[in-house]
């Protein structure tokens, strides 16, 4: 009864990405799986050929979808079929859509290795369905608290899924994830070296670390290469992150985009400190996978990645910079944050935080914007400052205030109309607009600015 | 004016999460603005100890449930010097998480109890989810406080146990209607936000406190010029709450 199960699940799913794929390509991620494992709660049992030594998850909080499309890519160049879920739909249902996608109509899986980005807070939850024998852990950073509560929470996960059977690639510079793989024997370990974008937070009153995930006393970051990631220390239990990892990026020029890893050079195109990070981890995974460094350094070369975080567009002579952030993640809002503060032009800086629509209760969290440090980028040429919400307009800008914004150069609209927002922008003669926002929400403000400047046109 | 309020931030590192930093900004500001000067000294390590000689105020902002035991370790090695601060009027607040440092204790997900440091009478239970909301509360000091709450575990008063305010929205201790647990001058919330930030008159309240135990005087109380982005804020909010209220 099972079996017949399965095989009805594997055809109606399989013909409803088909449809899905005809109507709208890109969009059937999810519901096939969720209507497999609704006529087959044990679908991914059935699947014959799964090989959970040839089977790699790439879990934590932020980094998941570069890695894996990176290692993907890697795949591809070498010749390696690959069941990936390239388009990040990372929960139980996405991983059954990826399977059942590349699964013969027997059943029967017909790639060499699956490779899937996993949702770190599902991650127990898949591999009881799957378990894979391969953990690639990005890092475990503050996310989505409403969710998660605290890091930990999410730390408690991963580790239940760790023995020594599991060949864990850890970030050696992440405390949590380099934590992590001191619960396997098989731990292979990567890393950055110091380099000209790393910083330190020494003589900042307010600099705050994290606790030491071994013993739970203070961390010291002796430098950071990204937020809380870098050369750390615990002086009470010496647990650090300065060792070098099996697969350390070392020699990093950012200006000709290249590192060193084991005296081979590789490029690198996406030229951020967070960047690096990925391309060293795809790296680790690939080497143990055999495939010849030659052949990564290849498909370093070309690799594009799916989702930028930036943009810029141009409207009506302003060119419109969009710097994309998660709510509740402090670590993405600092990227962008550092991203526009390298920029030293004039600027108008457009925040748009918002309160938490993602489950009920709805709430107003801007509290995340407190482990952020907006002092860099307001030194770093601001004309003026724009803080719009319907709920989080003031907060934001008591953010702001708090790290010593001049009140005289502040905005505050207590509104989410992209109208407004925008006959606010074209106020001010600046052409150069950065915009922290979520993405629909710029892209709201795009479309309201087109036809704003083409209503002007007509005038 | 004798001398500056005295404030122990108590491990910054290690009480990390949730914007808590906040709290401190918030109170070196608002001693700005009330004339009433203050020092702040980080406590970084565990291993130090915490100046409760010096300290007229001590804090600790929110942070993981994972670190409790240690850090009450950390203030049971000092036992005699806390009493002795408690006894004298020294205020002692705790955030979110690391309130638990202060209760009876706290039951782990896994059954296992955690002591605290038994100064506020409250029982601990950890969570099966996480329950995260706005939080809007009335006080014993004639003000309403509004924030949010991330609560990764119950708490339960004791009889007798006065709670900090009382809930007009939101969950606080265990959506009974209290919202964190005050005794003398030791205080635990619920309150993110950071609540200093978002609620001035609470931070001038608390240097208050503390300037009138350790017998400081000339400054001023804040007025209403003082908090104009604040209390708009509190305004904008009050409506989207009041929204949820009325479809509940």
């Amino acid at each position: 009864m099972k079996k017949i199960r399965f095989y009805a699940a594997l055809y109606i799913s399989k013909i409803l990405a088909w449809g899905i794929d005809v109507v709208a390509k890109g969009r059937g991620t999810n519901l096939p799986g969720e209507i497999a494992l609704k006529i087959s709660p044990d679908f991914i049992s059935h699947i014959k050929n799964i090989d959970p030594d040839k089977t790699i998850f790439v879990t934590g909080t932020n980094g998941k979808s570069t890695t894996t499309n990176l290692i993907a890519h890697i795949f591809k160049k070498a010749g390696v079929k690959a069941a990936v879920n390239l388009a990040g739909a990372n929960l139980l249902p996405g991983v059954v859509v990826t399977l059942l996608r590349n699964a013969s109509l027997g059943g029967k899986l017909k790639t060499d290795v699956i490779l899937l980005e996993t949702d770190e807070r599902f991650l127990p939850i898949i591999y009881k369905k799957l378990p894979a024998k391969h953990l690639c852990i990005t890092n475990v950073q503050k996310d989505q608290v409403q969710r998660n509560g605290e890091p930990n929470v999410i730390w408690k996960k991963i580790a239940s899924v760790i023995d020594n059977d599991v060949t864990v690639y850890a970030n050696i510079n992440e405390p949590n994830a380099s934590s992590l793989g001191k619960l396997t024997e098989k731990c292979i370990t990567y890393g950055v070296d110091s380099n000209s974008a790393s910083f330190d937070k020494k003589g900042d009153f307010f600099a705050i670390a994290m606790p030491c995930p071994m013993c739970h006393g203070a961390l010291t970051f002796e430098s950071y290469n990204i937020e809380n990631v870098g050369a750390f220390v615990c002086r009470e239990c010496g647990f650090n992150g300065k060792e070098k990892a099996d697969y350390q990026a070392e020699s990093v020029d950012f200006e000709n985009q290249t590192f060193v890893a084991d005296g081979k050079k590789y490029d690198f195109k996406y030229n951020t400190p967070f960047f690096l990070y990925c391309y060293i981890a795809a790296l680790a995974v690939s080497d143990n996978f055999g495939i010849k460094n030659e052949i990564a350094a290849e498909a370093f070369k070309d690799f594009v990645n799916i989702g930028g975080r930036s943009e810029s567009i141009e409207i009506g002579g302003k060119t419109m910079h969009y710097f994309r952030m998660k709510q509740e993640n402090p670590e993405t809002v600092q990227s962008a944050l550092n991203m526009m503060a390298a920029d030293k032009s004039e600027k108008l800086f457009v925040l748009g935080l918002d309160d938490l629509r993602d489950f009920k209760p709805f709430y107003t969290n801007t509290f995340y914007s407190y482990d952020c440090d907006f002092r860099k980028l307001l030194d770093s040429n601001i004309s003026h400052c724009i803080c719009f919400s319907e709920t989080v307009a003031y907060d934001a800008a008591l953010r702001l205030l708090y790290d010593g914004l001049d009140e005289n150069k502040l905005t505050v609209l207590p509104t989410s109309d992209e109208k407004i927002i925008v006959e606010e922008i074209y106020k001010h003669g600046c052409d150069n607009v950065c915009i922290v926002t979520l993405l629909k929400k710029f892209n709201e403000i795009i479309d309201s600015a087109k036809k704003y400047v083409d209503g002007k046109e007509a005038e | 004016m004798d001398r500056a309020i005295h404030i122990a931030w108590v491990y910054p590192d290690i009480l990390n999460i949730h914007g808590g930093r906040g709290d401190i900004m918030a109170l070196n500001k608002i001693s700005e603005k009330m004339g009433l000067p203050v020092e702040i000294k980080r406590c970084e390590q565990l291993s130090e100890d915490i100046p409760f000689e010096w300290a007229d105020i001590i804090y600790m902002t929110s942070g993981e449930l994972k670190c409790m035991p240690e850090i009450v370790e950390a203030f049971e090695r000092q036992r005699d010097s806390l009493e002795k601060y408690i006894e004298k009027g020294g205020i002692l607040c705790a955030v979110s998480s690391s309130g638990a440092v202060l209760g009876n204790g706290l039951e782990k997900d896994d059954g296992s109890i955690v002591n605290g440091l038994g100064l506020l009478d409250m029982m601990w239970k950890e969570r099966e989810s996480v329950w995260g909301d706005d939080l809007w509360f009335s006080t014993e000091y004639g003000f309403e406080i509004m924030g949010n709450q991330i609560q990764i575990a119950d708490v339960k008063l004791g009889e007798g146990q006065e709670p900090f305010g009382k809930t007009i929205y939101g969950r606080g201790n265990c959506g009974d209607g209290t919202e964190g647990a005050k005794k003398g001058n030791v205080i635990f919330t619920n309150c993110l936000g950071p609540m200093m930030i978002k609620n001035p008159r609470m931070a001038a309240e608390l240097l208050k406190t503390a300037a009138e135990t350790a017998g400081v005087t000339g400054y001023r109380m804040l007025d209403e010029n003082d908090t104009v982005i604040e209390d708009k804020s509190f305004e904008l909010i009050k409506i989207f709450i009041e929204k949820k209220m009325n479809e509940e």
